[in-house]
């Protein structure tokens, strides 16, 4: 990772000299918490005006991230207090899970050599939260050389000095998952709509340049824009896990990527192998370019160095050949730059009471989001709209037996379905009956059905 | 607790002149007239009684010193006993100044003559001791009829006017009494039974003085005397059953504990002995409920004068003779007075107070005196919520009033068999209506601030309780009270169990004034709703959901309901007022998927969302712009 960000040293910058603190200054910090467990009361008030509130520490007690730009004696006291919940539940042969004081919830996983605490307003899906930033965080510097780290540091180094200009990475990874719409269920990717034919062109060009140029190690080329993939192909029976996919897709949104340069990021996708080092070529190829900026991001993953130049020309040809074809060049840059989601009145008559809804599909881990209508507008009521759609996928996974709701509100009535095939969370009016909900819903699965090609994809194109 | 001569007569007593004048009183029990003798007749016979003024003076012949003098009930007509085996008629009324027409009469085998009663006006019974006779006296004719004589075998015989009976003693030692009916011209047997007297050596016979008959709560009970070597006196009640075919039973014994002479009157349901040689009178309640049969006195106490009589009459003396019911003469004094209860002093002779309050309970005209007492007593918290409990259910008539019905039933349901043939005074508890203690009762509890409202609240349920097991439908306006006691009480499981199990019934005013507690108990709110819902009060339950702001919840409600459109353009307006532009939407669409007309829903506009906010939304819904809230 070549970027560096003002910020992220500054902040580097102020707790240098905090890491050469000896194992006596350690023990001051201790006492730092117990002053501060008699101004516990001031932190949690302050705490609780904020939505979300992420720790990133180690073992040991040192802070590595926090975010909402804290003053630095807070962070540290507090990454203290958090260090000995962990570390006391530890001692007893257990491990603190999480904490709720009535609207506030903390959430703590214990990864050795880190340490993760969220404290949030909202208790959904925390721990995976969590879990996403430790991948996230794998995906920079790989588990291994996350164990080695401390081995070869000592147990006080300040991890921070080599995460040095990622925060913003973490940060993006934070809001990405509680801010993204497709992620509010499980970790999930959405696929661009688009036609079946221009997909099945975009996927054929991407791998018969990616077979054609014959490089051994490169294993994936994936078309993302607008946070969706359009399309992904693969080496052989490799496949690549959703929520490595959206750490690739997490890092491709960094807006300091978006230029019409190439990038060659080394990156480790920790569901794929978690010790290892991809090579990430990123392109944006038509990022500003004369005629009009197509949001678009080609990455083709390599396992080997010194790929660069071999995946370069892999992306000239593809690219040559994308726009070789102008009907489908049209149609895809159409399609990339106002994606054309599902629009509820497809389904047809009686789906007025539906308001949205969201489908997973479980094998291929892929959603479906309704285009926004009419009453869901606002960002406030949008938002409304996809909480109770995340706690409705949390409570499904709580309750693996839960198959079917319907709960009338007084703003709208929601109605779940959870197979063994998809999940279906939709919004609907308050005057819905849960028979017409169900009418609407059976429609709106065939019609889905029908279109399956266009918002999902099916086949994952080999070479 | 006894006084002695609020009402009174004066007559003139016995005497033996030396001029050979001569004065006799006779009582005659049946019209409770007192008879002043002067030569026999000769010189005058003058009837007084102490209920009304009316005094008879008449003059007859003077043939023989009478034994006893009675007269018919419409005191037209006397009968005397002169010799023992005939009885003489006196026409009253036909003689003003003269002296007085007889007719003379005697059972058909002359024999001496045990007992001569007037059954009516003009029908007189005359028992010897092998047969009864009744006899029709035509009062024109001056002539006499036997009218239906029956066989029977007495020892001797007494007769209770009241309810028509005559009783017979016969046997070895005259304890089997027979009681047998006389009415309709008619005698009917009923079944006939032993009384244990207590007989011994010395006491070999089972005297008429002994025994006496009155009518006690409703039933008639004979009275019999029973005397013990070991124990102490007891007087043993045998209540008599209304068919003929029942025997009568063994019900009370009164335990007296003295011996000597003494005398008995019922006044007012009472059973109460005069002990003279103690100078005591002893108050029995046969239903001052007692584990056996035996019953303490409830009250020992002493007779007070009238301050009327200065200086007082001395008491208990032996000149004192005692009628049923309430009839002291004193012999000596020559005055006829009446003994009454003074009920006002039970609040100091009977130490229980839940006791008094019953004793009181059952007296009659004292309907005043128990509110006041009771009111008292709650003030005063001396009584358990059990006893309060007992009392109400009396008062509600929940024990008093099912047990006759039952019985009445039970005679009815048996049909002709078990046919009346007896009547007798009935006994008519206390009730106290509902207003009535509303107002005299439980209002003034409320109103105590010195009382804890929950104790006050604890008295309604029992009274609702009481109510409720009488199978008596509470009225309004006590529910309401019970409701808001209830609540000020802070009461509010207790309200709402009651509301729930539905002890109180729905009224929409009930449920309004749940509905107001619902700052102090929301549940209570759920409650009233659910009562209006009962009541089919659909359009009150919609007011109220737009008064709780809940809108949507309201429109559902019509839905379900299927409620005329009457109500829409209210529930709108208040959408308009109170709902987020989304709810106001939803409405919007529905009522236009309802078909409603356009007219009821138009004030909610069409312009809620802009088409650039609409424009914007798809953008970021399209290219999952990130934003969090």
């Amino acid at each position: 990772m070549e970027v560096e960000v003002p910020g992220g040293s500054e902040a580097v910058g102020g707790t240098d000299t905090g890491s050469e603190s000896s194992f006596k200054v350690s023990q001051v910090e201790i006492e730092d918490v117990e002053e501060n467990l008699k101004n516990a009361e001031a932190i949690f008030e302050h705490l609780e005006q904020l939505p979300f509130q992420v720790f990133i520490l180690s073992e040991f007690g040192k802070p590595i991230f926090v975010n909402n730009d804290r003053n630095e004696g807070e962070v540290v006291s507090l990454a203290a207090l958090i260090c000995a919940f962990v570390s006391r539940c530890q001692s007893w042969g257990d491990s603190l899970m999480t904490m709720t004081s009535q609207d506030n919830h903390i959430q703590f996983l214990h990864k050795s050599p880190l340490i993760f605490c969220v404290v949030s307003k909202y208790p959904e899906q925390l721990d995976q939260q969590l879990e996403v930033l430790f991948e996230q965080i794998c995906s920079i510097l790989s588990k291994s050389q996350l164990e080695n780290v401390y081995k070869k540091k000592g147990d006080n180094y300040d991890l921070r000095k080599l995460l040095r200009g990622t925060d913003r990475l973490i940060d993006s990874s934070i809001s990405s998952w509680r801010a993204s719409p497709i992620n509010l269920v499980d970790s999930s990717i959405s696929a661009i709509p688009m036609n079946p034919s221009d997909r099945e062109f975009l996927s054929t060009t991407m791998a018969s340049s990616l077979g054609a140029a014959k490089l051994d190690g490169a294993l994936f080329g994936i078309m993302i824009a607008r946070r969706q993939i359009a399309a992904i192909v693969r080496f052989k029976k490799y496949v690549i896990h959703p929520r490595d996919l959206n750490i690739l897709i997490n890092l491709v949104s960094d807006t300091t990527l978006q230029t019409d340069s190439q990038n060659w990021v080394p990156i480790c996708l920790p569901r794929f192998n978690d010790t290892g080092f991809f090579y990430a070529y990123i392109s944006y190829p038509w990022c500003k370019t004369d005629q009009e900026d197509i949001p678009a991001c080609l990455v083709l993953l390599s396992v080997k160095r010194d790929h660069f130049d071999g995946l370069k020309e892999v992306r000239q040809q593809i690219v040559t050949k994308l726009e070789g074809n102008a009907k489908f060049f049209t149609n895809f840059s159409q399609a990339v730059k106002t994606p054309n989601l599902y629009q509820i009145s497809q389904i047809g008559s009686n789906s007025e009471s539906l308001w949205s809804f969201l489908y997973l599909n479980h094998s291929s881990k892929q959603v479906c989001m309704s285009s926004s209508k009419i009453p869901l507008i606002t960002r406030a009521e949008r938002w409304i709209a996809r909480c109770e759609m995340r706690r409705s996928s949390s409570l499904s996974t709580r309750h693996p037996h839960l198959r079917t709701l319907f709960v009338r509100g007084t703003r709208h009535c929601l109605f779940v379905w959870v197979t063994d095939l998809f999940s279906l969370y939709c919004i609907f009016g308050p005057f819905v009956t849960a028979t017409i909900a169900f009418q609407v819903v059976e429609k709106l699965l065939k019609s889905l059905k029908s279109h399956e090609q266009r918002y999902f994809i099916i086949n994952t194109t080999s070479f | 607790m006894l006084e002695l001569g609020a009402t009174f007569i004066p007559f003139e007593p016995d005497r033996s002149a030396h001029d050979g004048n001569i004065t006799r009183n006779f009582f005659d029990c049946s019209s409770q007239r007192i008879c002043t003798m002067r030569n026999n007749g000769a010189l005058g016979l003058a009837s007084k009684s102490l209920q009304n003024d009316k005094i008879t003076n008449v003059r007859t012949k003077d043939r023989g010193e009478p034994s006893t003098v009675k007269f018919s009930p419409d005191g037209r007509l006397c009968v005397m006993q002169r010799a023992p085996n005939t009885a003489d008629i006196i026409f009253l009324e036909k003689t003003e100044n003269s002296l007085c027409l007889e007719l003379t009469v005697s059972t058909k085998s002359k024999e001496p003559l045990l007992a001569v009663e007037w059954i009516t006006n003009n029908q007189l019974l005359l028992v010897n001791n092998h047969s009864a006779e009744l006899l029709f006296i035509n009062e024109d004719k001056k002539s006499s009829k036997l009218i239906k004589a029956t066989n029977v075998n007495a020892a001797w015989a007494i007769y209770y006017a009241p309810s028509q009976l005559l009783l017979i003693a016969n046997g070895q030692s005259c304890s089997n009494l027979q009681p047998i009916i006389v009415a309709h011209s008619q005698f009917t047997r009923m079944k006939n039974f032993e009384v244990d007297f207590g007989g011994s050596i010395s006491k070999e016979n089972f005297l008429e003085k002994d025994a006496a008959i009155a009518t006690i709560y409703g039933k008639v009970y004979i009275m019999v005397f029973r005397y013990s070597n070991r124990s102490a006196t007891m007087l043993d009640l045998y209540e008599l059953p209304f068919d003929a075919s029942t025997a009568p039973q063994f019900r009370h014994s009164l335990i007296l504990g003295f011996n000597g002479g003494c005398g008995i009157h019922v006044i007012d349901n009472l059973v109460i002995v005069h002990h003279q040689s103690s100078q005591k009178s002893m108050i029995f309640d046969i239903k001052v409920s007692s584990p056996s049969k035996s019953h303490s006195p409830l009250v020992t106490t002493t007779i007070e004068p009238h301050p009327q009589h200065q200086p007082p009459p001395s008491l208990y003396t032996n000149f004192w003779f005692t009628f049923l019911p309430d009839v002291v003469i004193d012999s000596a004094g020559g005055v006829m007075y009446s003994i009454r209860l003074k009920n006002e002093k039970s609040q100091l002779e009977i130490s229980e107070k839940h006791t008094m309050l019953e004793y009181l309970a059952r007296r009659r005209h004292e309907k005043k005196l128990f509110i006041v007492s009771f009111l008292s007593c709650l003030r005063a918290r001396a009584l358990s919520l059990r006893q309060i409990r007992k009392i109400f259910a009396m008062l509600s008539g929940g024990g008093g009033a099912k047990t006759p019905k039952a019985e009445n039933s039970a005679e009815n349901g048996a049909g002709s068999a078990l046919k009346a043939v007896m009547t007798c005074e009935k006994y008519s508890s206390l009730v106290v209506t509902q207003h009535e203690m509303q107002s005299a009762v439980l209002i003034p509890l409320r109103e105590d601030a010195s009382l804890p409202e929950s104790y006050v609240a604890n008295i309604m349920l029992q009274y609702l309780r009481s109510l409720f097991d009488a199978s008596i439908t509470p009225e309004a306006y006590l529910i309401e009270m019970v409701v808001e006691t209830l609540a000020e009480a802070g009461e509010m499981s207790k309200l709402q169990q009651i509301v729930t199990y539905r002890v109180i019934n729905d009224s929409k005013p009930l449920a309004f004034l749940l509905l107001s507690y619902e700052a102090r108990c929301s549940t209570l709110f759920q409650s009233g709703v659910d009562i209006l819902a009962r009541n089919k009060a659909s359009d009150e339950i919609v007011e109220v959901m737009l008064e709780k702001k809940q809108i949507v919840d309201a429109f559902r409600f019509i839905d379900v309901r299927n409620l005329n459109e009457a109500l829409i353009p209210k529930v709108v307006e208040a959408a308009n007022q109170h709902c987020s532009r989304q709810t106001r939407y939803a409405i919007r669409e529905h009522l236009t998927e309802k078909k409603a007309k356009a007219s009821l829903y138009k004030s909610i506009g069409d312009d809620l969302y802009t088409e650039a906010e609409i424009k914007e939304a798809a953008n970021e819904q399209a290219t999952c712009t990130l934003f969090e809230i």
